[in-house]
C-alpha cells in the first residue's frame, strides 16, 4: 500500500484547512485492515463525530471489498486508488479502480422483509452503504469505475 | 477478534463475540462461530456488546448460523449491540428474523 496525507487549504486560502488521506491498495483484501486503521486514525483526530467514522468504515469496507471480491476476472494484480477528505465540507470519500463496470447508485434492493429460511448471508454491503452515506454518485470512464461518496 | 463461550450445555449455546466483524474479523472466527452455534440444534444467544463494528459480512455471519439452527428447530437471539451496529443491523431487516435483547435474562426470555 502507497498512501500520504497532505494537509490543505481551500481554493480561497481561508483557515477552514480540509485533510486528506491518499492511498493506493492491491485488490487483496488483506489490505482493508489498514485502510481502516489509517482512516478512523485521520477522523478521531478531526473530532468526527462516531456516527461518520463508523459510516466512514462501513463505506470503505463494503466498497473495497465488493470491488476486490467481485471486479476482477484475470487473476492479476490491480490497483485501487482512493482519497478520503475531511474537512469543513464533512467528508468525502473516492474510489478509482479499474475493474468490471458496477454502478451502486443503480443496483437493485435486496428484499429486506423475506422469512428467514428465504434469506441469503450476502447481498446487502449496497443497501448498508446507500443507508449510511449521504450521497453516492458514480461514473464509468474508460475501463475504470469512479465513485464518490459522501458521508 | 475474540470469540468467548460463556455457557455451552444441553440446552443453550451462549456465545460472545469482541472486536470488529469486518472482512478480517470474520474471517478469523467465522468457522469457530458456526461450529459453536450449529454443531448442536441448541437455543442460541449471541452477544454482541463488545462488538464496535459490524458490516454486510458479519451480518452474512449471523444469518447463516440463524438460519441452520431454523432448520433445526432452535432459535438464535443477539445480544446487546451497541446504538451503531444496532442501526446496521436493523438497516439490513435482520431484527425482524432475529430477535434483539437488551440483556441475558431477556434473551433467555425469547428463546422460551
Amino acid at each position: 500500500m502507497n498512501g500520504a496525507r497532505m494537509p490543505s487549504r481551500t481554493p480561497a486560502g481561508e483557515t477552514n484547512m480540509h485533510e486528506e488521506l491518499r492511498l493506493t491498495i492491491r485488490n487483496d483484501l488483506g489490505e482493508l485492515a489498514r485502510v481502516n486503521e489509517l482512516a478512523t486514525e485521520l477522523l478521531e483526530r478531526r473530532g468526527v463525530a462516531p456516527r461518520a467514522v463508523y459510516a466512514t468504515s462501513l463505506a470503505l469496507e463494503e466498497v473495497l471489498s465488493n470491488v476486490i471480491r467481485h471486479g476482477y476476472q484475470d487473476g492479476d494484480a490491480h490497483e485501487i486508488a482512493l482519497v478520503l477528505r475531511v474537512g469543513g465540507g464533512g467528508i468525502e470519500l473516492q474510489v478509482e479502480d479499474d475493474g468490471r463496470e458496477f454502478d451502486p447508485v443503480t443496483a437493485p434492493e435486496p428484499e429486506l422483509d423475506l422469512p428467514l429460511a428465504e434469506r441469503r448471508a450476502g447481498g446487502l454491503g449496497i443497501h448498508l452503504l446507500r443507508a449510511f452515506v449521504s450521497e453516492i454518485r458514480y461514473e464509468r470512464l474508460g475501463d475504470r469505475n469512479f465513485l464518490w461518496l459522501r458521508i | 477478534m475474540r470469540l468467548d463461550i460463556i455457557r455451552s450445555d444441553d440446552t443453550i449455546t451462549h456465545v460472545a463475540i469482541q472486536g470488529r466483524l469486518d472482512v478480517q474479523g470474520v474471517n478469523s472466527i467465522q468457522y469457530e462461530f458456526l461450529t459453536q452455534t450449529t454443531l448442536l440444534p441448541k437455543a442460541t444467544m449471541v452477544d454482541l456488546s463488545k462488538v464496535s463494528f459490524i458490516g454486510s459480512l458479519g451480518i452474512g455471519m449471523l444469518v447463516s448460523a440463524a438460519k441452520h439452527l431454523e432448520r433445526k428447530g432452535a432459535k438464535m437471539v443477539l445480544i446487546g449491540p451497541s446504538n451503531l451496529v444496532r442501526q446496521a443491523i436493523e438497516t439490513s431487516g435482520l431484527h425482524n428474523v432475529i430477535p434483539i435483547a437488551s440483556e441475558e435474562t431477556a434473551a433467555l426470555a425469547l428463546l422460551r
